[in-house]
Parts: C-alpha cells; sequence; structure tokens
C-alpha cells in the first residue's frame, strides 16, 4: 500500500543525503511537491502516480543540487560580483576589528576602573564604543551576507572610526592608551573602507544586467 | 520545445516581468509561465529555485514567508528597485533582439 507521507519523508531524505539544505531550499521544495501531488491528484491521478509525476518534474537531486551550489550556500556564501565580494571581505575584516573591540570594551578592567573613577564623562564614552562596536558587529554580519543595510551600517561607522582616529592622531595625545601608528593604520582602514564600499556600489548597478 | 539555452536565458526577464505585476511564489510563477507559452516554456520545477535565489542574492527580488489559505507554508517573492530596472533593461534588450530578427525575415519575403 503506497503511503504518501512516507515517500514524502525518503525524498525529502535522499535530498538532504544530497547537500540540498533544510529550511532553505529543501522547504521550498517539499512545499512544491506537495502543492503540485494535490493538483495533480485534483486532475484524476491517484496518490502513487501523482507522487511520481511530480518527484520527476522537480528534477533529480544531483542535477539539483549542482544548480544550488552555483549559488554558493553550501559553506560560506561568497558573492557572483566583484562588487559582493569585496563587500564580503570588508565584512569579514570589520567583524573581526568590531568583534575584538567589543570584548576588549566588555572585558577590559581599565574600562571598568575608568567607570568607577570618572562616573559621568567616561561612562558615556565606554557605553558609546561598546555600542559601536555591537552595531559594527551587526552591519558586519548583514555586509557578510550581502544585505544593503549592512553596507550602510558599515559606512556610518568606518566615518565615525576615521573621524576619530584621525582626530587622535593630529591631536597625539594618547588619551586612549595607543600609539599614533595604531591610529594611522585603523583610519587608513576606515578611509580604504568608505572608499571601496562606494565604488562597490557603483559596479553593482551596471551589473545588475548581465 | 524551446531550446534549453533560451529558456535559461529567457528565466529571469520572465520572473522579473511575472512579478512585476504582484507577488507571488515558485509553483504559481511556473503554472503561469506554461499556461502563457502553451506549455512549450518547460522548465525543470526544482531549477527555478536556484535562479530566484540567485536574483535574491543579487538584490533584484526580495522574499517573505507567509501561509496560503490552506494552510500551507509559501515563500512570496516580489521586485525590489533593482529588478525594475533589469526588467527595463531585458525588455530593452530583448526588443532589440527581436526587432533585428523581425527585419531580417522580413527582407526575405521581399
Amino acid at each position: 500500500m503506497f503511503d504518501l507521507e512516507k515517500s514524502t519523508a525518503d525524498w525529502r531524505r535522499q535530498m538532504l543525503a544530497a547537500g540540498i539544505k533544510t529550511p532553505v531550499p529543501l522547504e521550498e521544495l517539499e512545499n512544491h511537491l506537495r502543492e503540485d501531488i494535490e493538483r495533480q491528484m485534483k486532475a484524476g491521478l491517484d496518490e502513487q502516480d501523482a507522487f511520481r509525476s511530480s518527484v520527476q518534474k522537480i528534477g533529480q537531486r544531483d542535477i539539483l543540487k549542482m544548480e544550488f551550489a552555483k549559488n554558493g550556500n553550501s559553506l560560506f556564501w561568497f558573492g557572483e560580483t566583484k562588487a559582493t565580494k569585496t563587500n564580503q571581505i570588508l565584512g569579514v575584516l570589520w567583524f573581526t576589528q568590531c568583534t575584538w573591540f567589543l570584548i576588549r570594551y566588555a572585558t577590559s578592567p581599565v574600562a571598568a576602573a575608568i567607570i568607577l573613577c570618572f562616573p559621568h564623562y567616561w561612562q558615556f564614552l565606554t557605553v558609546f564604543f561598546t555600542l559601536l562596536s555591537l552595531t559594527g558587529v551587526i552591519g558586519s554580519r548583514l555586509l557578510i551576507r550581502s544585505a544593503k543595510s549592512g553596507t550602510s551600517i558599515i559606512r556610518i561607522i568606518a566615518v565615525l572610526e576615521f573621524l576619530l582616529c584621525a582626530f587622535e592622531y593630529i591631536t597625539g595625545d594618547g588619551s586612549f592608551g595607543s600609539s599614533n601608528y595604531w591610529y594611522g593604520i585603523l583610519s587608513g582602514f576606515s578611509f580604504t573602507t568608505i572608499w571601496l564600499l562606494r565604488s562597490s556600489k557603483q559596479k553593482e548597478s551596471k551589473l545588475a544586467v548581465e | 520545445m524551446i531550446r534549453k539555452e533560451l529558456v535559461a536565458a529567457s528565466a529571469e526577464p520572465l520572473i522579473l516581468s511575472l512579478l512585476a505585476k504582484g507577488e507571488s511564489y515558485g509553483y504559481a510563477i511556473i503554472q503561469e509561465v506554461k499556461a502563457r507559452s502553451d506549455g512549450k516554456l518547460n522548465w525543470t520545477d526544482g531549477m527555478l529555485y536556484p535562479v530566484l535565489h540567485r536574483m535574491e542574492n543579487r538584490g533584484l527580488i526580495k522574499s517573505r514567508w507567509a501561509e496560503s489559505d490552506t494552510g500551507r507554508k509559501r515563500k512570496y517573492y516580489s521586485l525590489k528597485k533593482d529588478g525594475k530596472t533589469a526588467m527595463a533593461k531585458h525588455h530593452e534588450q530583448w526588443s532589440l533582439v527581436h526587432s533585428v530578427l523581425a527585419g531580417l525575415k522580413k527582407e526575405q519575403y521581399v
């Protein structure tokens, strides 16, 4: 006796084994399969024939896997165009930087001591930098996923970082406890980011139609 | 049956133009293309999804999960601003190819 639920579960397992990911795109494919089976049964086919025909129509799992692999969903999503690739590399760099800052601010005994000694002024600054790093972590994650909001967030943060570091570099009083050399590198990195992110966007619109 | 290269090349402009009428989901997109081409444009059903995901990654379309009247979960796709621009360019290019082809065909009968 044919069991539609069991056969669908088997089909799902085969797809998973072939490397089609869940929930997306497997859920989408399964919904498609079920809808097609339902429609074919309404047209007069029995359950078994409808299932067979729908599975055939949806396509062989190896070919499907190959098509999905072109999207690069397998291990790490890597963009199709040069522009998205640049953005993703920048995303990874900013993610590393902001996570590092976040851990540093959140766990730094110096930060804790400063808050205790100068509660008003330094508390504000530490909270500000922590929030900035946290926003940076979220923004760079979005940038890696190629979301447009990620580009905007990182651009704003890069501008802020550039201004802060350039200010520190010029005044050079080392009030944050780091050397000018370090501020030079950071402001250079921020400036490059602002420049590359903008030029990526221009390339993106040209590549919209290949 | 239409050659597979042409089927592949026309997938993106067709999807964009269909979604320009309003949001839709995979199964409905396939059915509509089939109906409009009298069954001559026949996609392997599963192949539509990698194309849709690629277009989403490129920022041409966006998607959301919603429940249908029958309670089935569906992923609805809709056009984004870049998708509209891409569609206009596709129309322009396909019209050009069509007019060149039509002009040449006409000359053959003169």
